[in-house]
């Protein structure tokens, strides 16, 4: 039995169709996320979840239960909020703990659970402070406190780390990712950083104008795009996409793309002269500086050092590429070099339609 | 930067001289005169003979109970109305307009508004109270002193309500949505959300609008003017009118800054937590 069941699911506001017939099946102790840029309706797709916007038409279930028309408290579900939602003239204790004091558990049962969860999270030595008197990092465990005491089998996150400093953000996925794993729990999680999503997630919903473009896990995703939003949403830097046209070399098919013939996937699919977008990530453009004529002619216009790594923006046949390069090559602006690509590592897609060509898995 | 900050000066100085020449210097003639004597007493004998002055005492605790009453009432009033007007209704805009037409009227006016409709032979209450069956005959609302009071009080309550629901509606509205979608995920119903979430979140603002109101309503002069003139006899008479009767009417000047201080001071005691933390707020 799945945790988590959408079918068929849209939410219309008056004329605007915010979710768009969106099915997904998440399995218990699964964590996934659902990303997407903003307006795509993730949050909604989310607050429909937890109860706070209602359905249109479709199912969700939860535990095997339809839930459509179950109020948010009855649903067994945990949300954790973007900006925390905590109490502010409640302590860390209250708040915690107010879930429970609604419930009219005895004293004791309340002390002993708020008090697990505050050592689960490192929260003792400030259950009497105020929010106020929190740092960002401790309010966004504060609020992951409260939901660890109604013991949920599905936890929501709504964005919970945008509000944090890039420092802290990478500290607190590590620290959200081990909680579900100790808690064990179902983990819902809304983010709109492909980065963020990436690293946490068990599996990935990448949704874009209420519909889902793809579900995969982060491998799936990153290695074979379902379409051009997809290739262009993950990975940063983002895929390089050139527009050309399939043709056929030497018996093969390849990318005609400005009288470039770039390599095609084994297994691409698709008739000479169809309109095709050639993607390739910025790791698979290969820079070389040997003057070899076999490859393409390119001209750095940047080069940008990341630590390990270095971003190298090239100019090729009119288009702006990125390579990203391991080693400390030394490069410079305005320097001529080729570059080159591998039919095994690159991506092909219908210009129209923006779906892969791509038939089959590498 | 030196030469910045006079110039600022430069632009305060006008705005600072008239206020001193049109608050300050009364300000300071009012308290140096209040120290004159009075009758036969000596320096400072206006304060003493006002501790003995019934007609005081009773204008000090009319005030008193018309500000509480009021105060009270305007605060519970403008909840309401600032929760119903928070809710996600249809012609939303419309229904704050009109709640707001109240404060519109000046408050001499509200005060000759509701002498006529209380008036014994011609007033609407009366009638109304009459066809209903409510009563026998005409009654004389504001001659009799505790329904005068009472018709006072509910007057300024209908009239000045707007101003601390305007307060409770801002208030209301700078409370984050979250808190109120936590709560409901945590389990609370509405009367639980309300205590645990909309009432401390505006406890603040309840402090503003009750000390601001409660200024205001100390310094009432126009609703009780323009309705009983502080009557019958001095049931509904509060120390502005009180001040404003010594000065006007009796010319007892000396008497009269000695009652405007002590208001004055009064007001100043009620602001005084109110500046406090909107300085904490800002510091």
């Amino acid at each position: 039995m799945s945790a988590v069941t959408i079918r068929d699911l849209n939410k219309h506001y008056s004329s605007y169709h915010a979710i768009r017939n969106i099915s997904i099946d998440i399995e218990p102790r699964e964590f996934v996320v659902l990303v997407g840029p903003s307006g795509c309706g993730k949050s909604t797709l989310l607050r429909m979840i937890a109860g706070l916007e209602s359905v249109t038409s479709g199912d969700i279930d939860i535990l095997g239960r339809t839930v459509n028309q179950v109020p948010a408290k009855d649903r067994n579900i945990a949300m954790v909020f973007q900006n925390y939602a905590l109490y502010p003239h409640k302590t860390v204790f209250e708040n915690m703990a107010f879930s429970l004091r609604l419930k009219k558990q005895p004293r004791e049962v309340i002390d002993q659970r708020v008090r697990e969860a505050a050592a689960i999270l490192d929260l003792e030595r400030l259950l009497e402070r105020k929010p106020s008197q929190l740092s960002g990092g401790q309010r966004q465990r504060v609020a992951m406190g409260r939901a660890i005491v109604r013991d949920s089998k599905v936890f929501l996150f709504d964005e919970p780390l945008s509000n944090l400093d890039a420092k802290l953000r990478v500290q607190m996925r590590t620290e959200i990712r081990a909680l579900h794993q100790r808690l064990g729990c179902t983990t819902v999680y809304v983010t709109h950083d492909q980065i963020e999503a990436m690293t946490m997630a068990d599996r990935i919903v990448v949704m874009n104008t209420g519909v889902v473009e793809q579900v995969g896990t982060p491998e799936e995703l990153y290695d074979r795009p379902a379409n051009l939003f997809v290739a262009s949403f993950i990975g940063s830097p983002s895929m390089n996409l050139l527009e050309g046209e399939i043709a056929i070399e030497e018996g093969a098919p390849c990318v005609d793309f400005q009288g470039h013939r770039l390599p095609c996937a084994p297994t691409a699919t698709g008739q000479p002269g169809t309109k095709v977008t050639f993607g390739a990530r910025p790791e698979h453009v290969h820079v070389h500086t040997d003057g070899d004529p076999e490859r393409h002619n390119a001209t750095i216009t940047m080069v940008e050092l990341t630590g390990p790594d270095r971003i190298v923006v090239l100019e090729f046949a009119g288009e702006t590429i990125v390579a990203e390069m391991e080693k400390r090559t030394p490069l410079s602006v305005g320097q001529r070099v080729e570059v080159s690509f591998q039919a095994d590592e690159v991506h092909l897609f219908d210009t129209a339609t923006g779906n892969s060509l791509v038939s089959a898995p590498r | 930067m030196i030469g910045e900050r006079w110039t600022a000066y430069w632009f305060v100085l006008p705005g600072t001289f008239l206020l001193l020449a049109i608050l300050g210097f009364p300000a300071i003639a009012s308290i140096v005169d209040s120290f004159g004597s009075v009758g036969s007493g000596g320096f400072g004998s206006a304060y003493l003979a006002l501790l003995s002055d019934q007609r005081f005492l009773t204008a000090s605790f009319n005030t008193a109970l018309f500000v509480v009453c009021v105060v009270t009432l305007h605060i519970i009033l403008g909840l309401a109305v600032a929760l119903l007007l928070n809710a996600d209704i249809p012609f939303k805009w419309f229904f704050r307009v009109v709640a707001l037409l109240p404060w519109t009227v000046p408050d001499v006016i509200g005060g000759l508004i509701f002498r006529f409709m209380l008036d014994p032979l011609s007033g609407g209450v009366n009638a109304i109270a009459f066809r209903l069956q409510l009563m026998q005959g005409p009654y004389d609302w504001l001659g009799d002193p505790g329904w005068a009071m009472f018709s006072v009080i509910m007057a300024e309550t209908w009239r000045g309500y707007p101003y601390p629901m305007l307060i409770l509606l801002a208030g209301l509205q700078a409370i984050p949505k979250e808190q109120y979608e936590a709560a409901a995920i945590d389990g609370a119903g509405r009367w639980a959300i309300f205590t645990n979430v909309t009432l401390p979140n505006l406890m603040p603002m309840v402090l503003i609008a009750v000390v601001l109101d409660a200024i205001w309503q100390c310094r009432l002069f126009g609703m009780i003017f323009g309705m009983t003139n502080g009557g019958p006899g001095d049931a509904t008479q509060n120390l502005s009118l009180f001040v404003y009767r010594q000065y006007f009417q009796f010319f007892e000047t000396t008497y009269a800054a000695s009652a405007a201080v002590v208001l004055a001071a009064v007001l100043l005691a009620v602001a005084i937590p109110y500046i406090r933390s909107t300085l904490r707020e800002k510091s």
